[in-house]
């Protein structure tokens, strides 16, 4: 990693898939058809746990000096979601973020500093690994999407 | 890292990717808005209620969505560029997030035009690589269209390709290069059309002898913009 200001932006891309998630779960919920509450509930508590997410990347981003900055561009239509389609959607989704941090952890690893942010990286790493075989184990049980 | 990564589109030229929109762009008629307005027909400019719903839903039901064109199209840059296309790389290219672009994805690998390998590399199928070479054709055609034969700057030319240029069917897209084939095989044609321009100037709003306009100046109306036209509505502004 180059400088303060280019991990700072990463953080900042960061936070953008953070929120942009946390939005797509909200709209897979207000789509997802009715009488499916473990599946609800699933959307509903990564919903909450993108908002944390995002707040955390926040926090680390004026650690380092900088603030945050979003910028989104999202649309989503309406659409009758099952319940495979939900859950195939957030683990799209959290195969993204997955990636997005395992990235650039390996990247601040190179220098292994600052050593805060190497640590968050790992954690959320270990988080989002965990969220995508669950995701996964899930999908399993219920099948494919429409 | 950062450095052999693509370089963000630039969004100025062509910014929305989004794949919905919220409803249709043609503009409700009002009548005896605008200068020299009088009927002397049925209000034709409705572009026709029903019309304007059958195009709306034509559009909605496009094969290509504007976002599928840049997807395809940012895939098809990286592998002319880098040899390679990753989701992070079109996410960079796009200046969207890595999860817009593997759900943008989802449908482009359903209907077969890319694949993606175990190690998470996409590639355009032959068939995508087609829609991208007919998506790319097209926009050369309105771009030249645009600057060459209506004189608009070259900028604007690029953002208004850009967003047609996965719309405009594959007939209109034979005539227009056909068109264009006629206009520049004749010697001395375009610069009669380019003198024509300017000496036309620009128009004052006078329908009774126009040979294009019928109840409104669709000069003046079109010029105000939609931005613009959208304001007006809402303030109730004639």
């Amino acid at each position: 990693m180059a400088d303060n200001n280019e991990l700072i932006d990463e953080l900042n891309r960061l936070l953008a898939e953070e929120v942009e998630a946390s939005l797509r779960y909200l709209h897979l919920k207000g789509c997802l058809e009715r009488g499916h509450a473990r599946v609800l509930a699933i959307l509903d508590e990564t919903f909450r746990e993108t908002i944390e997410h995002a707040e955390i990347l926040g926090e680390k981003i004026r650690s380092l000096g900088g603030l945050p900055s979003l910028e989104i561009r999202l649309s989503c239509p309406p659409r009758k979601v099952t319940p495979a389609d939900a859950l195939h959607d957030a683990l799209t989704v959290e195969e993204a973020a997955l990636e997005a941090y395992q990235d650039l952890y390996d990247r601040v690893r190179e220098n292994g500093k600052p050593a805060e942010i190497l640590l968050f990286l790992k954690e959320q790493v270990e988080v989002e690994t965990e969220h995508v075989e669950e995701l996964r184990k899930i999908l399993k049980e219920i099948g494919p999407a429409q | 890292m950062l450095g052999d990564e693509p370089s963000r589109m630039n969004p100025k030229t062509c910014s929305g990717l989004r794949s919905g929109h919220s409803g249709p762009w043609v503009l409700p008629y009002r009548e005896g808005t605008r200068t020299g307005t009088r009927r002397r027909h049925p209000p034709q400019n409705r572009i026709g209620d029903a019309v304007s719903q059958e195009i709306w839903k034509e559009f909605e039901q496009n094969a290509i969505t504007h976002s599928a064109a840049h997807h395809l199209m940012a895939v098809d840059r990286l592998m002319r560029e880098h040899g390679y296309a990753r989701v992070s790389d079109v996410a960079r290219l796009l200046d969207i997030t890595r999860g817009s672009v593997s759900i943008s994805l989802k449908p482009l690998k359903a209907e077969g035009l890319v694949d993606q390998d175990e190690n998470k590399f996409i590639r355009l199928s032959p068939r995508g690589q087609r829609v991208v070479d007919i998506l790319l054709a097209r926009r050369k055609l309105l771009i030249r269209f645009f600057s060459a034969v209506l004189r608009v700057g070259e900028e604007q030319a690029e953002v208004d390709g850009c967003k047609i240029e996965h719309l405009v069917s594959a007939a209109t897209s034979t005539r227009l290069a056909a068109f264009l084939r006629y206009l520049e095989g004749e010697a001395g044609l375009m610069a009669k059309i380019e003198a024509g321009l300017d000496a036309l100037g620009e128009c004052e709003g006078a329908v009774d002898d126009c040979p294009l306009c019928e109840d409104t100046c669709l000069a003046q109306l079109v010029a105000s913009g939609i931005g613009k036209a959208r304001t007006d509505e809402v303030s109730g502004e004639a």
